[in-house]
Parts: structure tokens; C-alpha cells; sequence
């Protein structure tokens, strides 16, 4: 993203709409709601004196246009590929659209701030990594296992944040679900074998990880306030990854040996 | 049967522990996640308690979304921070990960019955999650809406 070179009157209303797309965009790639996206486009291009503006979001898709005072229009979309999750980022562009909104500052300044914001570095791979370990470790020992559990659940742990971080851009979320089951469960599998320990809190525990139980709230939620396009493929997605995650665990279970671990 | 078991004592502890590193994972600032896993507990306490009470699945995950949706509103406002942050890892110690997991494995094992009654309690308690988020979202939005009002068209809660 080049900074801006110059403020030109012409090209305003596609300096506004492009920064205030920036910040939507960078939202919603990192784990924002598509109200919260629109929202805030709208409050900034109103902000920068917009008379119209039109944004419509999906998770995949930002479309906008905005038309200023002196009728100059410009309309622009912005196509997201993937998404993660970056609370930390999420907040700082939440606090940037609230200050951009309340002081209205220059261009310049606001494409500044920008670009500072996502060139930091949130978080090293090695704290999620831990992340990874810790979460699937406590959720071993939450449905019941022992120290032997929770040792093989965070190894679990660290194979699915590999699977994860180190996947080619190519393969989706949908297709990292059935992997990091089946190799969840075949670590699990692998620990019966070993040493005769629970398997079954080893894949519960790693499963919490995947089961993408609030997505399907938040998905409902977009339906019922409004956004029923949005909120039916988020649901869609919801449950296309439970049952990825079905698929890789009965694979892995039906490899190693038909029966249930 | 007891209410305080080591059982209990060791899920609330996991349950904060789980909360602060799936908010760790979705690379929350450090200052929250404190809060977090106090929500992550305090939600997963009304869960055991409602159902200890003898309420249904859809039920106990009704009350503690309630909980952690509103406390997460409430964090979000006085913190100013994404209310996302909150409801997303105080929910966590809820989602219904091992009744999936029964559910799959029943369904291998052709144990249809069995099956049915996870398959129905993982859908219980998913519905629930959502019915709380879906509550608490349209409260605030009302609240916030009456606000504006009040105000005369400003920020209406949202940001």
C-alpha cells in the first residue's frame, strides 16, 4: 500500500472511501463482525463529509460508494481471500476508526497511522504456539484427563498450530479442519497404544480448538440482527467445518483400526 | 450428589486457563485477559450450575451466554475494546467440543441411541450459544438505539 503523494480535490472522495475501505477491510481479515465492518465505513466516510454513503459486506466481499458535497462519487470493493483471527490488530483499527471519527484529522495522517498499524507485529509464533499447547492441554484435563493426557493433547496442540501457520495459502480453512482431527486423533490413538491412556480426552481437548461453536452463535446473531446473507454463509461455513472435523476423525478412527478410540 | 467437587474446582481452573489461551491464540492485548478468564469461569460456573439444578443443556448455555454476552458488552463499553473479544473466549469453556466428540464416536460405533442423545445435546447447547448472543445483541442494540435517540443521533453504542 503506497502512502498518499498528494491531497487532490478530485480524487477525495477516493481517498476517503479507499482509506475508510482500508480500515474495513483490515477488520474484517482479522476477525471483526460484517456489522461492526459496515459500521465503521460508514461512520468514517460521514466523518470525512460524506452525504451518501452504501457499504455492503459479506466475508468474502466489501462493496462501498460514497458521494461528498460537491457530488464527486467513487465506489470501490475489496475482495478478502482469508481470514484470521488478530484481536489485538482488531482493537487498535477499532480505536483509530473512533479517533479518525471524533478528530477528523488529515489524510495524510490518517493513511500514516494506517500503515504503522499494519506493519507492527502482533505476537510471536512462538506465544501461540504456547497458545495452542496451553488450550488443548487445559481442555484435556477439563473433560477429565491426567498428566499423560495433557502432555500428548499439547503435543496435539502444537501439530494443529503447525497445521495451521505452516499450511499452503491454498488449502482452507475447511481442509486444515479434517487434517488437524485426523492428526489429533491418530496422536490420540498413538497414546492408547503406547501406554493404555484415555484417548478419548486427548481428542476433546484438541477438538475445542475446532469446534467452531461461537461461530455458529455469531452467524445466527448477523441472521437475526439483520445481515441474513452474511449470517447464513458464516452458518453455512460453521457447519461445513463440524463436519470436515467428523470426516477427519472417523477417518483416523476407521484407519486405526475400525473400532472408536 | 455434591456441589463442590474436585471435578468442578479442576474445569473451573481449566476453563480460565482455556479462555486466557484461545484469547492468546486470537492474539488479544494482554490487559484483557485477565477479565477474559474470569468470564471464561464465571461463565462455565452458571453452565455446572444450572445444569446441576437440573435445567437442560439448552438452557444452562442459554444462562451463561447471557452472562458472557452481557459481560462482554459491558467490558467492551467500559474498555473500550471490541465486545467481540469478550463473548468470543468467554464461551469457549462451553462450546460443546465433547459432546461432538461422543456424538462422532457413537455414530462409528453404530451406537444410534447414544448417538441421538449427543447428537441432541451438542445442537442443544449450540442453540443455546446462539439464542444468548442473538438476546443480548438486540437488548443492547435497543438500549443503544434509545440512547441515540436520547442524544440526538449519536455514536449509537456501537463504537
Amino acid at each position: 500500500m503506497e502512502n498518499l503523494q498528494k491531497i487532490n480535490k478530485e480524487t477525495y472522495a477516493d481517498d476517503v472511501l479507499r482509506l475508510a475501505l482500508d480500515v474495513g477491510e483490515g477488520m474484517l481479515k482479522n476477525g471483526g463482525e460484517i456489522s461492526r465492518v459496515e459500521d465503521t465505513i460508514e461512520r468514517i466516510c460521514h466523518a470525512y463529509g460524506a452525504v451518501h454513503v452504501e457499504v455492503f459486506a459479506i466475508i468474502s466481499l466489501i462493496s462501498a460508494s460514497v458521494r461528498m458535497e460537491d457530488d464527486t462519487y467513487s465506489s470501490q470493493i475489496r475482495r478478502v481471500k482469508s481470514t484470521g483471527m488478530n484481536f489485538a490488530l482488531l482493537e487498535e483499527l477499532n480505536g483509530l476508526s473512533r479517533e479518525v471519527c471524533h478528530d477528523v484529522p488529515s489524510l495524510e495522517y490518517f493513511d500514516e497511522r494506517l500503515h504503522a498499524l499494519k506493519n507492527k507485529k502482533y505476537g510471536s509464533h512462538a506465544l501461540s504456539m504456547f497458545a495452542w499447547m496451553l488450550a488443548a492441554a487445559s481442555f484435556a484435563v477439563f473433560f477429565g484427563g491426567g498428566i499423560w493426557e495433557c502432555l500428548w493433547a499439547a503435543i496435539a496442540g502444537v501439530a494443529m498450530f503447525c497445521i495451521d501457520t505452516y499450511a499452503p495459502r491454498r488449502v482452507n480453512t475447511i481442509a486444515k479442519n479434517v487434517m488437524s482431527a485426523f492428526v489429533a486423533t491418530l496422536l490420540a490413538a498413538a497414546s492408547t497404544f503406547i501406554h493404555g491412556g484415555e484417548g478419548s480426552v486427548i481428542i476433546m481437548g484438541s477438538l475445542m480448538l475446532l469446534v467452531p461453536g461461537v461461530a455458529i452463535g455469531t452467524a445466527m446473531r448477523d441472521i437475526f440482527c439483520g445481515e441474513l446473507l452474511g449470517g447464513m454463509l458464516k452458518l453455512l461455513q460453521a457447519c461445513l467445518a463440524a463436519l470436515m472435523l467428523a470426516f477427519g476423525y472417523i477417518l483416523a478412527a476407521t484407519l486405526m483400526g475400525g473400532g472408536a478410540i | 450428589m455434591n456441589f463442590f467437587t474436585v471435578q468442578l474446582l479442576v474445569r473451573l481452573i481449566t476453563s480460565a486457563a482455556g479462555s486466557c489461551a484461545f484469547a492468546l491464540i486470537f492474539k488479544t492485548h494482554r490487559r484483557h485477559l485477565f477479565r477474559i478468564g474470569l468470564a471464561g469461569l464465571i461463565t462455565y460456573f452458571i453452565y455446572h450450575t444450572v445444569l446441576y439444578l437440573g435445567g437442560g443443556f439448552f438452557v444452562a448455555s442459554f444462562a451463561s451466554t447471557l452472562f458472557a454476552a452481557a459481560f462482554g458488552e459491558v467490558c467492551a463499553r467500559l474498555f473500550r475494546a471490541p465486545a467481540l473479544i469478550y463473548n468470543l473466549t468467554a464461551l469457549i469453556p462451553i462450546v460443546p467440543g465433547g459432546e461432538a466428540y461422543y456424538t462422532m464416536r457413537y455414530l462409528l460405533e453404530r451406537d444410534m441411541l447414544r448417538a441421538n442423545e449427543k447428537l441432541l445435546a451438542t445442537v442443544g447447547v449450540a442453540l443455546g450459544i446462539a439464542g444468548g448472543i442473538v438476546l443480548v445483541s438486540l437488548v443492547v442494540g435497543v438500549i443503544g438505539d434509545r440512547i441515540a435517540q436520547k442524544h440526538g443521533g449519536d455514536h449509537g453504542g456501537k463504537h
